[in-house]
């Protein structure tokens, strides 16, 4: 049985689902004034039944195609039960913009920075397996913006002590962004939410990347290729599927060792 | 940037508050306070004013792990005083705290540009008098934004902090 660790609210599990059979949106979302600042110039956006999501452009200003990495990134998050929030894909058509949606988590959320001030020794305790499995996926997809990023891990403020939530957000970072020449061979990140990453729980780690490796090669490809090309060109399509699937090679070496080593 | 204190300067303004759901647009909010940044030439102005405390009927509305941050909300607030006061680039901190996806919003108003009065200007960017009508500048925003955000919940008990860089 797969390890889950997305505490979503049915609401939001509902709608991981409805937006991973629809990548694109259909024309139902206003973005609002409310704008978050900062490089990537997102802002909350409404759908016409009153859900909430962060608008980011799809593709920066450099060029990389952001959207296509975030829909990636939730799409195999949603596979590997690790704690993306869903995401979709969308055109404002009266500008003309494209946009990332990542639907807000949870109703009520604390930045990793912010929670600190009030998680106990128990609930940090109790955080080890679901950064685990954040610290494995991350390693997989390549991603180099949460080695310890207060503000891309979020904390449910209505965790229960015993089985804390959270959600990752924000992988504009990842896959093609680091792959501008060649796909490294797969590692484990370096630095992480944990005070060490030595403190992985080591059976989660194997379990997280058993369930990495059974997505399948022709899932990889159904994904990226659902991705429509305005949000991500053929080219790096390839790039991602192959980079993918040679990082899950590397993987499958890692959980290997593991398995011995844990014996 | 030109050294010299004739040019104007940027007077910008967050509300802060609690968003009590934020799956949602409907979603309500509780006041926190008001931080504000006043930059002139070199020389940078941070201010804060935040409510003293919570209503017990408030507090409780905030879900359990964020309840102690808003206990003493002065207390939470400062730390992020702290965290652009800190930073290198402290306009670009000011900017960020608005781009966390968490319940604590910064809620960008309208930025001012306000040129120092020519009784200010004869003195320079290292002087007294520049640093206290920059001083001035911030906590008046800060008192005409906070009595404007706070006066539909009757409650105007409040703590200040204010720091000018040197």
């Amino acid at each position: 049985m797969m390890l889950n660790f997305r505490k979503f609210r049915p609401q939001e599990d509902i709608l991981a689902q409805e937006w991973s059979s629809q990548f694109v949106a259909p024309a139902v979302w206003q973005l609002t004034e409310e704008r978050l600042n900062g490089e990537a110039q997102s802002r909350w956006a409404v759908r016409n039944d009153g859900v909430r999501a962060v608008a980011k452009p799809a593709v920066s200003a450099s060029g990389e195609v952001r959207g296509a990495h975030a829909k990636n990134t939730a799409e195999h998050a949603l596979r590997c039960g690790v704690p993306v929030p869903p995401v979709q894909l969308w055109t404002d058509n009266s500008a003309g913009q494209r946009y990332s949606l990542s639907a807000a988590a949870f109703p009520q959320s604390l930045t990793w920075a912010q929670a600190q001030q009030s998680m106990t020794p128990e609930f940090r305790k109790n955080l080890i397996p679901v950064l685990t499995s954040g610290y494995v996926f991350h390693s997989w997809i390549d991603d180099r913006d949460h080695g310890g990023h207060p503000e891309n891990l979020l904390i449910s403020a209505d965790s229960s002590e015993t089985d804390p939530a959270i959600a990752i957000i924000d992988h504009a970072f990842s896959l093609t962004h680091g792959w501008k020449s060649g796909v490294p061979a797969f590692s484990l990140l370096n630095a992480y939410y944990l005070s060490s990453v030595a403190d992985c729980a080591v059976d989660v780690m194997i379990a997280v990347m058993s369930q990495i490796e059974a997505i399948d090669e022709g899932t990889i490809f159904r994904i990226v290729n659902r991705i429509p090309t305005d949000y991500l060109d053929d080219s790096l399509k390839s790039l991602i599927i192959n980079g993918l699937q040679f990082r899950t090679q590397g993987l499958k070496d890692a959980v290997s060792f593991l398995k011995g080593e844990s014996r | 940037m030109r050294n010299d204190s004739s040019q104007a300067g940027a007077l910008r303004s967050y509300l802060v508050r609690y968003c009590l759901d934020l799956t949602s647009s409907q979603c309500d909010y509780i006041p926190i306070g008001v931080i504000a940044a006043f930059r002139v030439g070199p020389r940078f102005a941070l201010g804060l004013r935040v409510r003293s405390q919570l209503p017990a009927q408030d507090l409780q509305k905030i879900a359990k792990l964020a309840q102690p941050l808003f206990s003493r909300p002065f207390a939470t607030l400062k730390i992020e005083f702290e965290k652009v006061w800190e930073a290198p680039k402290p306009d670009m901190a000011f900017s960020e705290l608005s781009r966390v996806g968490s319940s604590l919003q910064f809620d960008s108003l309208q930025s001012s540009e306000i040129r120092p009065p020519s009784s200010v200007r004869e003195f320079g960017h290292d002087s007294n008098q520049l640093k206290g009508w920059m001083r001035e500048e911030v906590q008046s925003c800060l008192q005409e934004r906070f009595d404007s955000f706070c006066s539909n919940i009757g409650d105007d008990a409040s703590e200040d902090f204010a720091r000018l860089a040197a």
